[in-house]
């Protein structure tokens, strides 16, 4: 019996080596952030990779914005994303390890950058942030939205 | 409801960054096929999240695709072959639900079993008759020979008796 991935393999060969080609600077950029560390932020890579054929269908379709999506498996994959409270989050002198990196964050004040690196690399959802930041679910969201007017200066 | 005040709320962005809850996220995906602005919106917002992972890209080394496609091989090679599975009995299909009266349960263990056919069973029966007839055999043949043994020794006796007379 052939599986999701062997059948996928066989018909279409090159779709992962597209994905490959387009996400995967992109995924490993994101990865190596997250753990900090580059060997097992590739691994981590090879490992996504190996799961996207047998999850193609959530790559695909209507109205998917395949990055996102792929940054979502990736997210799961890591644990940022799977329904659970997190328990590490990015404060105070955290927050300038990401800045080399990340040049939109230099531009930002420590209260985007805290909200946006907890969201963004953390996996740390509005309502947490709420809570640990002790501030309200609206202004999290508005310090989010600034810090995406500031991404879309660029 | 005010669109435009919904789309500043900033729930869009908690959504594309997957920090929204499971009720902002159906709201959301209920407003995008309802207006176009939010759906216009939230694909605006995942073209940023794109160009931010782009600026971040870091090249992986060319050995990382070797290891994908070692692993693709791997499984295409393997493709044409029915794999091994353990399945719940339950599970299994209609050759086995029909040839399972064909087949003894001989010895279970927790990881391992085997299973032999029913043909077996008469060849079992056969060692195990011989096994007992051998055993009568041989220990009738100990007894005779025991009893031979004590007939030679009484003979020799009643012979040397015979001589010294």
């Amino acid at each position: 019996m052939k599986t999701e991935r062997q059948i996928l393999i066989q018909h279409d060969p090159y779709i992962l080596n597209e994905l490959y080609e387009k996400y995967s600077g992109m995924l490993l950029g994101y990865i190596s952030e997250v753990v900090k560390d580059q060997k097992l932020a590739e691994q981590h890579l090879v490992s996504i990779y190996n799961y996207i054929p047998g999850h193609i269908n959530e790559l695909k379709g209507e109205g998917i914005n395949t990055w996102c999506q792929l940054q979502r498996i990736a997210k799961k994959h890591l644990g940022l994303y799977d329904g659970q409270p997190t328990n590490t989050s990015i404060s105070g002198h955290d927050l300038s390890n990401y800045k080399a990196c990340n040049r939109f964050l230099n531009l930002m004040t420590e209260e985007q950058k805290e909200v946006f690196c907890n969201v963004y690399y953390r996996g740390k959802t509005i309502a947490e942030l709420s809570k640990q930041l002790n501030r309200s679910e609206e202004s999290i969201r508005a310090l989010l939205k600034e810090a995406f007017v500031i991404i879309k200066k660029r | 409801m005010n669109v435009q005040q919904y789309i500043e709320s900033g729930v869009l962005e908690a959504y594309v960054l997957g920090a929204a809850s499971e009720n902002e996220a159906e709201e959301l995906l209920l407003y995008k096929k309802r207006y176009p602005q939010v759906q216009n919106a939230l694909e605006e917002l995942e073209r940023d999240m794109e160009y931010v992972a782009e600026q971040m890209a870091v090249i992986p080394p060319p050995v990382t695709w070797s290891k994908i496609e070692a692993s693709i091989n791997e499984l295409t090679i393997t493709a044409d072959y029915e794999p091994l599975r353990l399945r719940p009995l339950e599970e299994r299909g209609d050759y086995y639900r029909t040839n399972r009266e064909n087949y003894i349960e001989v010895a279970e263990s927790e990881s391992t079993y085997i299973r032999v056919h029913k043909s077996w069973k008469w060849v079992f029966a056969a060692v195990f008759v011989l096994g007992k007839i051998f055993l009568g055999c041989a220990i009738y043949f100990y007894l005779e020979n025991r009893q031979a043994q004590q007939q030679i020794l009484d003979l020799k006796t009643e012979l040397r008796t015979h001589q010294t007379h």
